[in-house]
């Protein structure tokens, strides 16, 4: 692997190690309200500073970053297995089967993303299920577009044929023959997917739909700190930094692993 | 061995007009046991959905089909699985004839692990020795598809289809993609193994001078309907449907 892989690779077990160990490593509760030091500038008490009640920024990036990757992970994994379960039978079955189920995805792809997910939130009420929830129904169907579209070109390889003249059933065809072909474009999809999840869920919560604001979300911290961007600038760029950052690694990161795990460019990479 | 009667097969296009294009038209003949069968014929005239429908790789519209004398045409994919053994095929493209992510190794003990027959190491053994057969050295058994010649992989595919001793075999224009000098050497194999195996052949191509060359007998495909089905020599000495005076002109032409 290249060394811009193994860096975002470290810097993402540094990111998820920090937010897991969180109870330990920070120094304050991130929901302790203290008013006599609101809107404290960086120092080696408050290394990041405090916002606007007074409570510190490290310590809430630290739990933040629990809540986000947690949940993106969450939602990223249920999509995925919907995605493939869904693309996977309606490209390999074809015919009218794969024709109805293209018809719900059309209809899934065709609703307004936002007001879908205003629609859950209004039911559900807002919370981490409702969130949950409204990701997984605005994205299930871009991705077993995908899946059922790399799921069609397997399928007309010869040696999916071959593997069927050899005696071989549906199930052993998928299982041995086609996931293992789809991992490459799977991990590039979870990748980019991810990243995309983390930003929604940070918008979601600024619309008020997610995360309710006490609690510690990067999300969440950006929305809480724009009215005071201007003259407090560190509240918006410390969790909005983490967000881009770990955005970034993870898409280096899928970037990688293709390329490891496609038996054909191992060559041209060990070149570099 | 195997006998074709009525066979056919319409490719819909809408299926609410019912629009489409008929692929094979009623199709009747028999393979007798040892013979090998030459298919020939332009690009879309219906071989190779011919050849998929009496291997049942593709589900026919009508007509029977029977081997050793058994109608197999209504066998369920659980039915046709002791048969799969004997009935076996190969492709044209080299490139896509082995999944790109396992081994060559895996890929040539696949057949007989899937089917049970014995275990990895009596199946090791039985690999390693029809690799003999086809001349591929047993280095070559830990690389990845891309990594060996189209030559070779065909060779390697002739030695899977071989692993579940098949009786019957259909080559789907098995050489049209490898270079001049290497088709030479995997038609000797072909034939060596026929004798050496006692095989039955359908050989599917456009190269008339190869199937000649072949086969026993040859039909003659146009637009889905076989036009004349007769033996080798006959065909090219005195053909006599219009398009096999046709191909046969052209091929001699091109001779001189």
């Amino acid at each position: 692997m290249k060394m811009s892989y193994r860096a975002a690779a470290g810097l993402l077990a540094f990111v998820l190690l920090a937010s897991l160990l969180a109870p330990l490593l920070a120094p304050y509760d991130p929901n302790q309200i203290n008013m006599a030091q609101r809107l404290a500038p960086l120092s080696s008490v408050h290394w990041l500073g405090t916002d606007t009640l007074g409570r510190d920024v490290l310590s809430r990036i630290l739990y933040g970053g629990r809540v986000s990757i947690v949940l993106a992970l969450a939602v990223t994994l249920a999509t995925m297995l919907v995605g493939l379960l869904l693309g996977t039978i309606s490209g390999y079955a074809g015919g009218w089967i794969d024709e109805a189920i293209q018809i719900v995805v059309s209809i899934f792809q065709g609703l307004p993303g936002l007001a879908l997910m205003l629609a859950i939130a209004g039911t559900l009420g807002p919370g981490v299920k409702s969130l949950f929830v409204a990701l997984l129904f605005t994205s299930w169907a871009d991705f077993s577009r995908v899946v059922r579209g790399e799921v069609m070109k397997i399928r007309e390889e010869s040696y999916v044929e071959g593997t069927r003249a050899l005696g071989a059933g549906h199930v052993y065809i998928i299982g041995r023959h086609m996931l293992p072909n789809l991992l490459g474009p799977l991990i590039v999809l979870f990748t980019i997917r991810i990243g995309r999840v983390i930003l929604s869920i940070a918008s979601l919560s600024f619309l008020g739909l997610g995360l309710q604001p006490p609690a510690a979300d990067w999300g969440v911290m950006v929305n809480d700190a724009r009215p005071y961007f201007r003259s407090y600038p560190h509240l918006m760029i410390a969790p909005g930094l983490c967000i881009a950052a770990v955005s970034l690694c993870i898409n280096w990161l899928g970037d990688g692993l293709r390329d490891k795990l496609d038996t054909r460019t191992e060559k041209e990479h060990s070149l570099l | 061995m195997l006998e074709i009667i009525e066979l056919h097969k319409r490719y819909r296009s809408n299926w609410l007009t019912g629009r489409g294009h008929q692929a094979v038209e009623p199709a009747t003949f028999h393979i007798a046991e040892g013979e090998s069968l030459g298919l020939v014929g332009e690009s879309g005239s219906g071989k190779s959905t011919l050849a998929r429908l009496l291997l049942k790789l593709i589900s026919a519209d009508g007509g029977r089909i029977l081997y050793k004398g058994t109608d197999i045409s209504g066998y369920s994919l659980k039915q046709m699985r002791p048969l799969r053994r004997e009935l076996q095929i190969m492709f044209q493209h080299p490139h896509s004839a082995l999944n790109p992510r396992r081994t060559l190794l895996d890929s040539l003990l696949e057949p007989v692990l899937l089917h049970r027959i014995m275990n990895k190491a009596a199946a090791r053994e039985k690999a390693l020795a029809l690799l003999d057969v086809v001349g591929i050295r047993a280095e070559l058994l830990p690389r990845y598809p891309h990594q060996i010649s189209g030559g070779q992989i065909q060779r390697i595919v002739i030695a899977r289809a071989l692993m579940l001793e098949p009786k019957f075999l259909v080559l789907d224009e098995p050489t049209s993609m490898l270079d001049v000098s290497v088709q030479a050497q995997v038609t000797q194999l072909l034939q060596r193994i026929r004798k050496e195996f006692g095989l039955t052949y359908l050989f599917i191509s456009h190269d008339l001078e190869l199937v000649r060359h072949m086969c026993d007998r040859i039909g003659v495909m146009k637009e889905g309907r076989i036009v004349e089905l007769d033996e080798s020599e006959r065909i090219m000495e005195r053909p006599q449907h219009p398009y096999t005076k046709q191909l046969v002109n052209a091929f001699q032409a091109f001779k001189q």
